[in-house]
C-alpha cells in the first residue's frame, strides 16, 4: 500500500484550463449551432417552435462572443496577443455577417440589408472586427422592431462601419458611459441584458487600429439615425 | 451564386456527429458527391485517389494529428487539384493561422460555431477568388514565370478587390525568379503606406538574397520580436546567420524553430548545419527526432537515416549506427538504389572497426546491385555512394558511377571537383595505410635480421619496399641483407641484377647513409653463381 500522504496536492494552471475549456466549449457550441440548424429545418411552420429555436440560436451565438471576449482580453493580458492585420474586402466582410445572421433573422421576420461599394478594401483584423459586428447584430436582433441594416463608408481619415435598427435605441447612460467617458468605459451591468461587456471589448479593439499618422479608431453610438432606433458606429483608420 | 452541385467534396472531423451534420449541411446546397473521413490518415487515403473540389477539415483531428499535416502532405505529394480549396475549421483562427507558412495555408479558415449560411457563403467566395488566381498558379507550375507576373499585372487593374493579392503574388514571383530590385520596389511601395508583415518579411528575403547579410539578420530579429510565431523568419534569420557564420547562433535559431513549429525538412537543416559545425550531438538528436515526426511523412528519406546512422558512428556508437540502417531497411522499399545504399553504409561502418569478415558480406550484398541503371541517379546520391565504395575498396564500382553521373552533368564543375577529392582523399588514405603497413614490415625485416633469419629478413624488407617505394632505407636495408646473402653463397643473375637496381635506387641517400658506400664496395667482390 502506498503512502500518498507526501504527495503535493495537485494544482490546476489556468493556461492549460482556459485553453482546453475553450476548446470544449467551443466544440460544444459548434454542435449546438449544427443541431440548431437541423432542427430548424423541421420546424418552418410552427410559430412558437420557431420563436423558441431562435432564442435558442440567439444565445449560442452570446455564448460564443462572449468566450472569445474572454480569450482575447486574457491573450492581450499574457503578450500573447497580436493584432492580424490584412487587407479585406469590406463588402465581403458586411456580406458574410449578413449571410451568418439571415436564419436567425428570417426566423423572427426581421429584415437585413447591407449597404456598400463593391470595391471597398480596407487594412484591419478581419477576425476581430466580425467579432464586433457580430455581437453588435446580436444586440440589434434583441431591440429591432422589424428591420437591421449594416453599412459602410469612407471619408478623408477613417472607414465608418455602421449596424442600424428601428427599435427603441440606446438608453442614455449607455450613450454617455461610450461617447463621453470612453476611458472610463468597462464591463458594467446596463441592465439584464446588458453589460457593457460588448462595448468595452469593441472600443479596444478599434483603438488597436492605428494608422501611421497615429490616429486610433473608436465606436459611438447614437440614436435616430436612417431606421429610427439605435446607430452603432465602428471608426477604423485608413 | 457558383453551381456546387458538381462538386467532389470531403469532410474530414473526428466526431461523428459534427461529420454527419456538416454532411446534411452541403446536402442543402444541393451536392451530392460528399465524402467523409474520420482521421488524418483515411482523408489521405482518399484524396490519394480522388480529385476533390472542396475539402473541409477540422484543425484538430485527434490522435495527435492535424488538418495542418493533412494539408501539408496533400501538396507536398501534389494531391489536390489546381482549382482545389482546402477550408480548415477552426475553434480560433490566430494560433493555428501563424503556425502555417506561405505555402501551406488553407484557402479560407472557418470559425466554429458557424451555420450552413455562412459555410455556403465561404465555400462559393473562396471557389469565387479562387478561380481569379487559378491562372496564375498555372503558370506557375509550368515555370511560366513571365506570363505569371504578366498576369498579376493584368488581373490587378482588373480586379482591384484583389489587389494588393495580386501584388503579393508578383513580388513574391520577382523574388524567386531574382529580379530583387523590382520585387523590393513593391515591398518598399506598400511599406511606405503602411507597417506590412508580409512587405517587410518580403524585404528581408530581398537583402539576404543580395547578401545584405547583417541588415538581413536585424530585420528579421525584428520580426520575430514582434511576433514569436512568425516561422518563416526564423527559417531565414538561421540562413542570414549562417551566411555570416555565426553557426551557433544559426543553430539555436533553428533549434527553437523546430520546437515552435516540428518539420521534416527543418529538422533536416538543423541535422545538417550540426554536422557542418562538427556539433555531432545536436546532429544526432535532430536526427533522432526527424526520424520520428517523419516515419509516415512524404518527405521520409532515406538520406536521414544514412546520414543519421554515420553520424552516430562518427561518436563512437557503430552499434547504434547498425540498427538506424536496420530500421531503414524495414522503412523503405527495397529498390536496387536503397538496397546498394544500406548495404554499403553497413560495409562502411564495419570496415572502420577493423571486421574484416562483416565488411565482406556486405560488399558481396552490395555488388548484387551493380547491374542497376545509374540514369536516374540524384548527384547527392552518386556521391554517397562513390564515398563509399572509396571507402570499402571498391574502386572500379565508384569509377563507374562516377562516369555515369559527370557525362550527366558535363558543365557541372563542383560536381567534378568534389569527385576529385573524394577519389584523392581514398588514394590517400591508402597510401597511409600501405605506409602503416610497410613500417610493419620494415620492422619484422629488423627482427628477422638480428635473429639471423636472413631470407624472411629479405622477404619482409622487400614489402617494406613495395609498400612505399619512396622510403630509401628500406631499400637500402633490402640490398644489405641481399648482398650479406650473395656474400657468402654467391649470387644469381637476377639476385645480382635486383641488388644493382636497389643500389642505384638508393644513391641518393648514400650520404646520410654511411651503408650504401659498403654495400656497393661488397657488391663489387660478389662471385656470380653458377646454376
Amino acid at each position: 500500500m502506498t503512502d500518498h500522504t507526501s504527495d503535493k496536492p495537485l494544482q490546476l494552471q489556468f493556461p492549460d484550463v482556459l485553453a482546453c475549456s475553450f476548446h470544449d466549449i467551443k466544440n460544444s457550441l459548434e454542435l449546438l449551432s449544427v443541431t440548431l440548424d437541423n432542427l430548424s429545418e423541421d420546424v418552418p411552420d410552427y410559430p412558437d417552435k420557431k420563436e423558441h429555436l431562435s432564442n435558442v440560436q440567439y444565445e449560442v451565438l452570446r455564448i460564443n462572443n462572449t468566450l472569445t471576449y474572454l480569450l482575447t482580453v486574457y491573450r492581450m493580458e499574457n503578450r500573447q496577443f497580436s493584432m492580424d492585420m490584412n487587407h479585406h474586402s469590406v463588402h465581403e466582410l458586411l456580406e458574410e455577417t449578413c449571410y451568418k445572421y439571415h436564419g436567425l433573422t428570417r426566423l423572427r421576420g426581421v429584415d437585413m440589408s447591407m449597404a456598400c461599394d463593391q470595391d471597398l478594401v480596407c487594412f484591419f483584423d478581419h477576425v476581430l472586427i466580425s467579432i464586433i459586428l457580430d455581437e453588435t447584430i446580436n444586440n440589434a436582433y434583441r431591440y429591432t422592431r422589424s428591420q437591421i441594416q449594416v453599412s459602410a463608408s469612407t471619408d478623408e481619415k477613417y472607414l465608418a462601419l455602421r449596424v442600424e435598427d428601428d427599435g427603441p435605441g440606446y438608453p442614455d447612460v449607455l450613450l454617455e458611459m461610450v461617447n463621453d467617458k470612453p476611458s472610463e468605459l468597462r464591463a458594467i451591468q446596463v441592465n439584464r441584458n446588458r453589460t457593457g461587456l460588448g462595448m468595452y471589448f469593441a472600443s479596444a479593439i478599434a483603438s488597436n487600429h492605428t494608422s501611421k499618422s497615429g490616429d486610433s479608431g473608436y465606436i459611438r453610438l447614437s440614436n435616430g439615425g436612417n431606421l429610427g432606433g439605435s446607430r452603432f458606429s465602428l471608426f477604423i483608420p485608413l | 451564386m457558383t453551381d456546387l452541385s458538381s462538386k467532389k467534396i470531403l469532410v474530414v472531423d473526428d466526431i461523428p456527429m459534427v461529420r454527419n451534420s456538416i454532411k446534411a449541411m452541403i446536402d442543402a446546397l444541393g451536392t451530392t458527391d460528399i465524402d467523409l473521413a474520420a482521421n488524418a490518415v483515411e482523408a489521405l487515403q482518399k484524396i490519394a485517389v480522388k480529385p476533390y473540389d472542396i475539402i473541409l477539415c477540422d484543425y484538430y483531428l485527434g490522435d495527435g494529428k492535424s488538418g495542418q499535416q493533412v494539408l501539408e502532405e496533400s501538396k507536398t505529394l501534389n494531391l489536390l487539384k489546381a482549382n482545389a480549396i482546402f477550408i480548415m475549421i477552426t475553434a480560433e483562427k490566430a494560433r493555428n493561422q501563424i503556425m502555417a507558412v506561405v505555402e501551406y495555408r488553407p484557402d479560407v479558415y472557418l470559425i466554429k460555431p458557424f451555420n450552413k449560411d455562412t459555410l455556403r457563403y465561404n465555400i462559393e467566395k473562396t471557389v469565387d477568388r479562387k478561380s481569379n488566381f487559378v491562372e496564375i498558379h498555372e503558370a506557375v507550375d509550368r515555370k511560366d514565370y513571365k506570363t505569371a507576373i504578366a498576369l498579376c499585372d493584368k488581373k490587378a487593374l482588373e480586379n482591384s478587390q484583389n489587389s494588393v493579392e495580386y501584388f503579393k503574388i508578383k513580388a513574391g514571383l520577382l523574388l524567386d525568379t531574382g529580379q530583387y530590385a523590382k520585387a523590393r520596389s513593391i515591398y518598399d511601395a506598400f511599406l511606405a503606406k503602411r507597417e506590412l508583415a508580409w512587405a517587410r518579411f518580403g524585404l528581408g528575403k530581398v537583402l539576404h538574397q543580395t547578401a545584405q547579410y547583417p541588415e538581413a539578420k536585424s530585420l528579421f530579429l525584428d520580426i520575430i520580436q514582434q511576433n514569436e510565431t512568425h516561422i518563416e523568419a526564423y527559417d531565414w534569420l538561421a540562413r542570414s546567420q549562417s551566411a555570416l557564420g555565426e553557426n551557433e547562433a544559426a543553430q539555436n535559431t533553428l533549434r527553437t524553430v523546430s520546437r515552435l513549429a516540428p518539420s521534416v525538412m527543418r529538422l533536416r537543416t538543423l541535422a545538417e548545419l550540426a554536422c557542418k559545425n562538427a556539433d555531432l550531438e545536436t546532429c544526432c538528436q535532430a536526427y533522432k527526432e526527424l526520424l520520428h515526426i517523419g516515419k509516415d511523412s512524404a518527405h521520409k528519406s532515406l538520406t536521414d537515416y544514412i546520414h543519421y546512422s554515420d553520424a552516430l558512428n562518427r561518436r563512437g556508437k557503430p552499434a547504434d549506427a547498425l540498427s538506424i540502417l536496420k530500421m531503414a531497411r524495414s522503412n523503405f522499399k527495397a529498390s536496387a538504389e536503397n538496397q546498394l545504399r544500406i548495404a554499403l553504409a553497413r560495409a562502411v561502418i564495419y570496415v572502420q572497426a577493423g571486421k574484416a569478415s562483416e565488411t565482406g558480406k556486405c560488399v558481396k550484398e552490395a555488388r548484387k546491385q551493380y547491374e542497376m541503371s545509374l540514369d536516374h541517379l540524384d548527384t547527392p546520391v552518386a556521391l554517397e555512394i562513390i564515398d563509399s565504395c572509396l571507402n570499402v575498396g571498391e574502386k572500379d564500382y565508384a569509377r563507374n558511377v562516377s562516369e555515369a553521373v559527370s557525362a550527366r552533368n558535363p558543365d557541372d564543375h563542383s560536381l567534378s571537383a568534389q569527385i576529385e577529392s573524394l577519389f584523392e582523399k581514398a588514394a590517400e588514405a591508402e597510401a597511409a595505410r600501405l605506409r602503416e603497413k610497410a613500417t610493419q614490415n620494415n620492422h619484422k625485416g629488423v627482427e628477422f635480421f638480428e635473429k639471423g633469419r636472413l631470407e624472411e629478413a629479405y622477404a619482409s624488407f622487400e614489402m617494406a619496399v613495395t609498400g612505399e617505394p619512396g622510403n630509401l632505407t628500406y631499400v637500402i636495408n633490402a640490398a644489405q641483407v641481399l648482398i650479406i646473402e650473395m656474400q657468402k653463397k654467391g649470387g644469381t643473375a637476377e639476385q645480382l641484377k635486383r641488388a644493382r637496381e636497389l643500389l642505384e635506387i638508393s644513391l641518393p641517400e648514400s650520404a646520410n647513409d654511411p651503408r650504401h658506400g659498403r654495400l656497393v664496395s661488397m657488391y663489387k667482390t660478389i662471385k656470380v653463381k653458377k646454376n
